[in-house]
């Protein structure tokens, strides 16, 4: 349990067949009206049931982008947020990932913007982060390596990476994602390796 | 993984991480996997990427549990839920929903409102007053059915190359490495001529390196290559706005500057990186970038690259980022193919002495900046959504000023000014999937142009489209090379490029066509 949900108290809440209920019941917004309609119910229950389906991609893919764990928490709700507002027009998309997807990227990238001071303070690579054994706790520690090189890389080169090798998006989304021309993203993935690798290596890590 | 030695026979590893992408034509990838199957260092080199997928798939990924659905459900339930930028939330989180409104409205003003400052003492304060954009729906005509053109598109010859970009209508340049991987060869093309090799750049940092290119916005003659090195040798690094090259050890890249179409060169001092390029009369606008400087900004030369003067943009107010997002969505005397690594756009004007300079702001979306006195003071352009994601231009005229059209990244709404910004009017929806289509850019007559492409396709099978102004619906032009790399010139006939990337029907790299 991290210090976010001791703090806000989160172990505490019900659990989700309630909250839907609460919802249901107490929501008093625009966007979710108080007195539901068969309509916004029926909205609802289709836009929970496509965050269940799309939650640990978002989620997944905002931790490596962050390395972060709470800022995949709250990057997360905002993506979701933003589907909800959209969700009409995504529901009749044939790839609603994607979208997801470049909503996330856009609010990562912002974010890693922001914390760019932090980032380096987080990412800087001590003995204690040296994997050197197959011992299970080493190779627990390359893991987390793995979370280290990937915050070393710029913003957009972890994107990108991430995008092509994690989530297997085509080489022409990823440039789409981005906002850049092809050959922007045919040297951004190169050099993304290029470095991934590079820092990889320096920092001692073993191949898979 | 193994760090990899160069290749005998000058195959890149930018090469191998293209083609590991499907990003090379079908003709070089054929060309790449029969030498693959014999050359033991380049086997090596994929293999190396093939165990960086295999390293990344390793990460421990934590698993979301019911704080999440929890925190979308809490934000659902407020009223008017919008998406706040996160710093808003992050200063005003506990205020409520009420209060969450209000920082989105002051944010809206602040950052479309007017701002003004100097080259020399620009001061980071938000923008006082609020920039509204003046918008008008689209017309509502039952349009009658405009029959589809067939354009013709002519391979030329061009590649393939490690880079190629049109400078204008008739005018395109090419950088490859040669056959011994020991220099970089530039090659200049005329539209429907074999092209050229004009030069070739030795020295540190050419060999076994790539390249991009960055021709000027405004004169066709004047060109910027960057060339990656791979060898340990390239040049130093410097501070960007020292008069001195300091030592260091910065990236192996060197941009250099030809001012003859490609005959004559020289390295563009101090280690910059050069992202857009505008000359005006003797001022030559650019963002630029180094080691140290990793985020673009606005600069200024007066003489001819040698030495830059910071121009502090309005993109230095605390909101606004510099964003490395849209930068290949530029199209307006742009390439298909530029460096395309930061993300602000500068268009300059040689007719009347306006700057422009568009940033894209993540989660706010693009914001535009409007100078008319060489980039002293500025004010904000309206947008008329808060989500654009893609713009294009057209310079002004004597008879008409500067005419922009944006695309609404979320809702995928087209919208057009005549104007320069100052009043917007939505444009009919391109024909197929809205998500699938691209804005190419203004073409010399007005026309608006851009691609759709097939959704869900691995290839990159498009057509392309045009609306005339005022329109009632777009024209099909046929079959084209590429959706997001359409390209209408930007001055002279009405000429297309497009780069094919991965298109069975456009085998080449690079193909051109004229429309009536």
């Amino acid at each position: 349990m991290d210090d976010m949900a001791v703090q806000t108290g989160i172990w505490r809440q019900p659990p989700l067949r309630w909250a839907r209920l609460a919802w249901a019941r107490v929501a008093p917004s625009a966007s979710v009206p108080a007195s539901e309609d068969g309509a916004t119910t029926t909205r609802v229950a289709s836009f929970e049931t496509f965050f269940h389906q799309h939650e640990a991609m978002v989620f997944g893919y905002l931790f490596r982008m962050t390395g972060n764990e709470a800022a995949s928490y709250d990057l997360s709700q905002e993506t979701f947020l933003r589907a909800w507002q959209h969700f009409d027009a995504i529901q009749g998309y044939d790839l609603p990932r994607a979208w997801l997807l470049r909503v996330a990227t856009n609010l990562a990238l912002n974010h890693a913007q922001r914390q760019k001071t932090v980032e380096r303070a987080t990412v800087t690579l001590d003995d204690d982060n040296q994997p050197a054994s197959s011992d299970p706790t080493v190779r627990l520690a390359e893991r987390d390596l793995v979370r280290q090189v990937l915050l070393r890389l710029v913003p957009r080169q972890r994107a990108a990476l991430v995008l092509r090798e994690v989530y297997g998006l085509p080489f022409a989304d990823v440039g789409r994602m981005l906002g850049i021309s092809p050959a922007a993203t045919r040297m951004l993935l190169w050099r993304a390796r290029e470095q991934f690798r590079a820092q990889y290596l320096a920092a001692g890590g073993q191949p898979a | 993984m193994t760090i990899t030695t160069a290749c005998p026979q000058g195959i890149t590893s930018e090469q191998l991480a293209a083609l590991r992408d499907g990003a090379l034509p079908a003709a070089e990838a054929a060309r790449l996997r029969t030498h693959l199957a014999a050359c033991l260092t380049c086997q090596g080199t994929q293999a190396a990427y093939e165990e960086v997928a295999r390293i990344l798939a390793t990460q421990r990924i934590p698993t979301p549990d019911a704080r999440l659905w929890h925190g979308v459900q809490a934000r659902l339930r407020q009223p008017n839920a919008r998406a706040l930028p996160i710093v808003s939330r992050a200063l005003w989180g506990g205020a409520g929903a009420l209060a969450s409104v209000v920082v989105l409205v002051v944010l809206f003003a602040q950052v479309f409102g007017h701002l003004s400052g100097t080259s020399t003492s620009f001061h980071s304060t938000m923008p006082q007053s609020t920039q509204t954009a003046s918008i008008t729906p689209a017309p509502t005509i039952t349009p009658t059915a405009l029959p589809a053109l067939h354009v013709q598109w002519q391979p030329q010859n061009f590649g393939p190359a490690n880079a190629i970009s049109p400078a204008d209508g008739d005018v395109a340049y090419g950088c490859v490495l040669n056959a011994n991987g020991t220099a970089i060869a530039i090659w200049r093309g005329q539209r429907g001529q074999s092209p050229q090799n004009v030069a070739t750049l030795s020295g540190p940092g050419a060999d076994n390196g790539s390249c991009t290119i960055v021709p000027d916005d405004n004169q066709a003659n004047i060109v910027v290559v960057r060339i990656f090195g791979s060898n340990g040798h390239g040049p130093q690094a410097a501070a960007p706005f020292s008069a001195h090259a300091a030592p260091g050890t910065g990236p192996e890249l060197q941009d250099d500057v030809s001012y003859d179409s490609g005959i004559s060169w020289r390295i563009v001092p101090n280690g910059i990186e050069i992202s857009e390029l505008a000359t005006v009369g003797n001022l030559t606008y650019a963002t630029i970038g180094t080691a140290q400087v990793p985020n673009p900004v606005l600069a200024v030369s007066h003489d001819g690259m040698t030495t830059w003067h910071k121009l502090h943009a309005p993109s230095d107010t605390p909101y606004a980022y510099v964003a490395p997002m849209v930068a290949s969505m530029r199209v307006a005397h742009q390439p298909l193919a530029s460096s395309a690594d930061f993300g602000s756009q500068i268009w300059a004007s040689s007719f009347d002495s306006t700057i422009y300079y568009l940033n894209n702001v993540y989660q706010i979306g693009f914001v535009g900046y409007v100078s008319h006195n060489g980039g002293i003071s500025w004010k904000a352009v309206a947008l008329p959504s808060s989500d654009i994601g893609q713009i294009v231009e057209q310079p002004p005229t004597s008879a008409q000023p500067w005419h922009i059209c944006a695309r609404d990244l979320m809702t995928f709404a087209i919208w057009c000014s005549l104007d320069g910004g100052q009043t917007w009017q939505k444009q009919p929806a391109p024909p197929g999937a809205p998500q699938s289509f691209f804005l190419g850019g203004i073409a010399a007559d007005g026309d608006l142009v851009g691609g759709s492409e097939t959704p869900n396709s691995s290839q990159d099978a498009a057509i392309a489209y045009r609306l005339a102004p005022g329109a009632p619906q777009w024209q099909s032009l046929g079959a084209a090379p590429s959706a997001p790399n359409l390209y209408p010139a930007p001055g002279g006939a009405n000429v297309m490029w497009a780069e094919a990337i991965n298109n069975p029907a456009f085998p080449q790299f690079l193909y051109a066509a004229t429309y009536p």
